[in-house]
């Protein structure tokens, strides 16, 4: 029998919170307070999201089955206190991709424009 | 470096109590599962801020995390009361899941209505001398059969392609898809005790209503019997029932569990809409055919409905009690319906 897979464009477009919690726990299983903190570092400071985002955003991909629970355990770096652990499911790591390539595409749509020039990729000096 | 303060600044703890008062104002889903967290986190950065740039840090924070706070809870609410708009095959996921355990509810409901009406012979002379009332408890039992013929023929493939796909992952993993935490666990459990006392409370309560039998040497009268025995009677009743519901719970959050854990492809959820499909139709025909049934009881034969052969006795609160549940269980059915065919038209690309 073939094996269908679930389709990752039927939940695109993501939300920034969203792709950017995906994107964070790509490297791994994190708590909330390190995917909190790897945002801010992925994106610079850009983005900032406080507790109630994170969890509203975590609950969402729960039911969505994009990440899942992994367990509950202290963090060594912060204190003794349990934290629970969230990491990606196939899904979610699949669905990461479709965004980022759905990103891609758009952002060669506004290389194109004259309007956007400044956006196209600096081609290298001669002689440099 | 782990952070060692063991005393934390007044400011920290009154941002915290603060903090706290806002997520308690916040939906009951997410406050129930996201308070501690949440909590947690909101701590960490203050404590974090307050290291870097003291009370000021903190204070600077305070726009972000309560103004965030305060738009995602009242964005939450709006989700809730509103619904989000969901992906198509998480949606058709939850509705087999809502239709299984409607499923569940009917056939308790069922079970005890067949329960209400043993013995069947003075139930059966009424149907024979009134063939609409015959008819109606005939279309209650079939429905339950073709209910439960719709459930394993519908439920069959879909555990089949879950158990597929976790077996080439090792036995652990398609073990792991019937898993119920230690929390749920207990938690299935509180709600099993809860059932039972509310259950018990129930009947104790229709007896004292109807007014209690008296005591014969036949009938398991408990008056006069030692205090311990009552107790331990009692106490068994309790144990042993709270065991049963516990048992019917942890099958179907298990099998729920696995629906949710696995991956399914958009043709295998739709083909599930099949089945929900047929739930709806005969839990619908079920619910009407037992409201019809028990009013033409009453009005074709109101003696024997009034007897304790009939519906006498406190029985008629329990079969009242009875179409409720069932009349409950088509709603959820056919909700879920309704949300899986929405869904399943929802193109393929969406705001999620």
């Amino acid at each position: 029998m073939r094996q269908v897979q679930p389709d990752p464009e039927a939940m695109l477009p993501l939300t920034p919170a969203m792709f950017n919690i995906l994107l964070a726990l790509a490297d791994g299983e994190r708590h909330g307070y390190s995917i909190m903190q790897e945002i801010a570092a992925q994106t610079r400071g850009k983005l900032r999201i406080g507790p109630t985002t994170l969890y509203r955003s975590i609950k969402h991909m729960l039911e969505d089955g994009l990440i899942v629970e992994a367990d509950e355990r202290p963090d060594p770096a912060l204190d003794d206190e349990r934290r629970r652990y969230y990491r990606l499911t196939d899904l979610g790591q699949r669905v990461a991709v479709a965004e980022a390539q759905r990103l891609e595409q758009t952002l060669a749509v506004a290389r194109s424009k004259p309007l956007l020039r400044s956006l196209a990729p600096v081609a290298p000096e001669k002689g440099a | 470096m782990p952070s060692t303060s063991p005393a934390r600044p007044k400011i920290i703890g009154a941002s915290v109590l603060l903090y706290r008062w806002l997520l308690s104002l916040g939906p009951g889903a997410f406050r129930r599962d996201y308070t501690r967290p949440a909590l947690q986190d909101f701590r960490q950065c203050l404590v974090d801020a307050y290291g870097k740039r003291g009370s000021f840090g903190v204070i600077a924070l305070w726009p972000l995390l309560f103004g965030e706070a305060m738009v995602g809870l009242l964005t939450e609410y709006i989700t809730e009361i509103f619904g989000r708009k969901r992906p198509m095959l998480p949606t058709i996921r939850r509705s087999m899941i809502a239709a299984f355990w409607a499923f569940i509810l009917f056939s308790i409901a069922i079970i005890a209505l067949g329960r209400t009406t043993d013995p069947s012979a003075p139930f059966d002379a009424v149907g024979r001398s009134h063939p609409a009332i015959g008819i109606a408890y005939s279309i209650i039992v079939y429905s339950w059969e073709i209910a439960l013929l719709a459930i394993v023929l519908g439920g069959l493939p879909i555990l089949f392609v879950a158990l597929k796909r976790a077996i080439p992952g090792g036995p652990l993993k398609a073990l792991k898809l019937f898993v119920i935490k230690p929390r749920q666990a207990l938690l299935l459990l509180g709600v099993s005790f809860l059932i039972t006392v509310c259950f018990l409370i129930f009947l104790l309560g229709t007896e004292a209503i109807s007014g209690l039998p008296s005591c014969t040497a036949s009938n398991g009268c408990i008056v006069g019997q030692p205090l311990l025995l009552i107790v331990g009677g009692f106490a068994a009743i309790v144990v042993g029932t709270t065991l049963f519901i516990f048992v019917i719970l942890a099958i179907t959050a298990s099998l729920s569990g696995a629906v949710l854990r696995s991956e399914f492809g958009a043709g295998m959820l739709r083909f599930a809409l099949v089945p929900i499909a047929v739930l709806a139709l005969v839990m619908a025909a079920a619910t009407l055919a037992a409201t019809f049934w028990v009013i033409g009881l009453w009005i074709v034969a109101p003696q024997f409905a009034a007897s304790n052969a009939g519906l006498g006795n406190g029985q008629i609160a329990w079969v009242i009690a009875i179409i409720g549940a069932m009349a409950l269980s088509t709603l959820v059915t056919v909700s879920a319906l309704g949300s899986g065919l929405k869904a399943s038209r929802l193109p393929t690309a969406q705001q999620n």
